[in-house]
């Protein structure tokens, strides 16, 4: 996805957004905002009473905090995307702290939510029930698995930019996939042990 | 993928392996990768179709990359331009400035007029009660609001209350010829009068201070006290206690009488009789008769007469 020519674009757009160009910055918030709401329903999942709005505030979040402390960003030979991960991961550690102090009761009847038009209510609840499942199993693995299982799977990074961003060679960006994956088809399997 | 891609895989991975000293199976990690790569592309390889981990992965991916998952990853193997929705940057929104409270409905000619009315009410009532309580005196209902309005004004005015009351009780202790209590109430007046605002009568004040202060440094033949003047708050026109008119000490006021000591000997007191302690008239009564009392009175005899 961020390929070198890529790369070069954002950065040149960095320096002019660090130096206050007001068009830049639109530009690069047009840019990394896609990526920042992927990441955030990747990390939160539908959290929130069944849709992504949790997700996409909390991406918000991180979209005005990076617009915040991009004149404090130093270009170190990283990608800006790592800086952008970098607040991220603190913006949803934290979602996930006010989650825990979170006071909403639960309610008997479930919200209606407009199923897309090619498929029905039962379609959309088993493909939800999957894409929650996968999204329990992920919450097991270490940081470092579920990062590279992001960047690699959801914001579509090679391995070399994946592991750019993780400060990682890109052979153990595909050892730790590789182990991520494997321990995702343990952990299903387990599962389905215990509900047959 | 090209072989040129492959062997850098497998190169990378050999590398990791060799450091990590783990057995990984080469074929399943590469197998890996190359999943991997088709998911981020938005292609679901069909040799996974019964791998229910993948299926999981890849309607968690399209969850997140589409909101609504699709239901069967064969449907949506497709190319990966359809998944570009979201990867793709949106246009930036132009910012227009929020016109609708233009258009809002506005209150009716009668509401609106009602509302000015009240606004009008409590702006008079608010500035009528800040006017009144710039006047106020200590005791009155709005003393507390006149002492945020003025608070200079305020502390001189609680000042002067309470160095007369200093001064009463100094009077009251000499009357019982309890010398040093007089004088320590004298002194404690005298404190509070420095705080006393020249405009809130610190002169007369000052007076008084010095005639009680004369009288105990000489308690035989000192000017007379004759009753304070300013202690005969008579409003014009009321009969005072002018010597020349009647020259007999018991129709004169004693040297330590005040208003409220012996109201029976003194005109009526007006109701805020501090605050009149003391009026130009009776600052200017002519010291002489007190004079001829002091040769038929003795201050022991003030007391008696009292």
């Amino acid at each position: 996805m961020y390929h070198e020519s890529n790369e070069r674009d954002m950065s040149a757009l960095v320096s002019r957004a660090v130096l206050g160009d007001q068009s830049a910055k639109g530009e690069l918030i047009g840019q990394i905002r896609p990526t920042v709401v992927r990441y955030c329903r990747a990390r939160l999942g539908r959290s929130g009473g069944g849709s992504f709005t949790t997700a996409d505030d909390v991406a918000q979040e991180v979209c005005m905090a990076v617009m915040k402390a991009l004149p404090r960003y130093e270009d170190t030979g990283r990608p800006f995307t790592a800086f952008v991960f970098g607040i991220a991961a603190h913006k949803v550690a934290d979602a996930h702290r006010s989650a825990t102090r979170n006071m909403m009761q639960p309610y008997e009847d479930v919200p209606d939510i407009a199923a897309p038009a090619d498929r029905g209510p039962e379609a959309q609840a088993l493909a939800w029930d999957s894409s929650q499942r996968m999204q329990t199993l992920l919450s097991a693995l270490p940081e470092t698995h579920r990062n590279v299982i992001i960047l690699r799977v959801v914001e579509g990074l090679s391995a070399e930019d994946a592991g750019r961003t993780l400060s990682m060679s890109a052979g153990a960006v595909r050892v730790t996939q590789h182990r991520a994956l494997t321990r995702l088809r343990q952990l299903l399997s387990k599962t389905a042990e215990v509900t047959a | 993928m090209t072989n040129a891609d492959e062997t850098q895989r497998s190169m990378d991975v050999s590398n990791v392996s060799a450091m990590e000293e783990v057995d990984i199976d080469d074929l399943a990690l590469l197998r890996d990768d190359v999943l991997i790569d088709a998911l981020a592309k938005g292609v679901f390889p069909a040799e996974y179709a019964d791998d229910p981990m993948v299926n999981a992965l890849w309607s968690w991916r399209d969850d997140i990359v589409h909101g609504p998952v699709a239901l069967s990853p064969v449907a949506a193997v497709t190319t990966s331009a359809e998944t570009e929705d979201i990867h793709q940057p949106e246009p930036a929104a132009r910012p227009r400035f929020d016109w609708s409270w233009l258009r809002a409905p506005r209150l009716n000619l009668g509401r609106r007029l009602a509302v000015s009315l009240v606004a009008a009410a409590i702006g008079v009532v608010s500035l009528g009660s800040v006017a009144v309580a710039s006047s106020a005196q200590p005791g009155d209902t709005l003393w507390p609001l006149s002492k945020v309005v003025n608070g200079k004004r305020a502390q001189s005015l609680e000042a002067k209350e309470a160095a007369f009351s200093r001064l009463r009780d100094a009077r009251t202790a000499a009357k019982s010829q309890n010398t040093a209590t007089a004088r320590a109430r004298l002194e404690a007046a005298r404190n509070e009068a420095e705080k006393v605002r020249d405009k809130d009568g610190k002169e007369e004040l000052k007076q008084e201070l010095a005639l009680l202060q004369a009288r105990l440094d000489d308690p035989t033949g000192s000017p007379s006290p004759s009753a304070p003047p300013t202690r005969s708050p008579a409003p014009s026109g009321s009969p005072s206690p002018s010597p020349s008119g009647s020259p007999a000490p018991t129709e004169s006021p004693s040297p330590s009488m005040s208003p409220t000591d012996s109201p029976s000997a003194s005109p009526p007191a007006p109701a805020k009789t501090r605050r009149t302690f003391t009026t130009p008239r009776e600052r200017t009564s002519p010291p002489a008769p007190a004079k001829t009392r002091r040769t038929s009175t003795t201050p022991r005899e003030d007391v008696t007469t009292s």
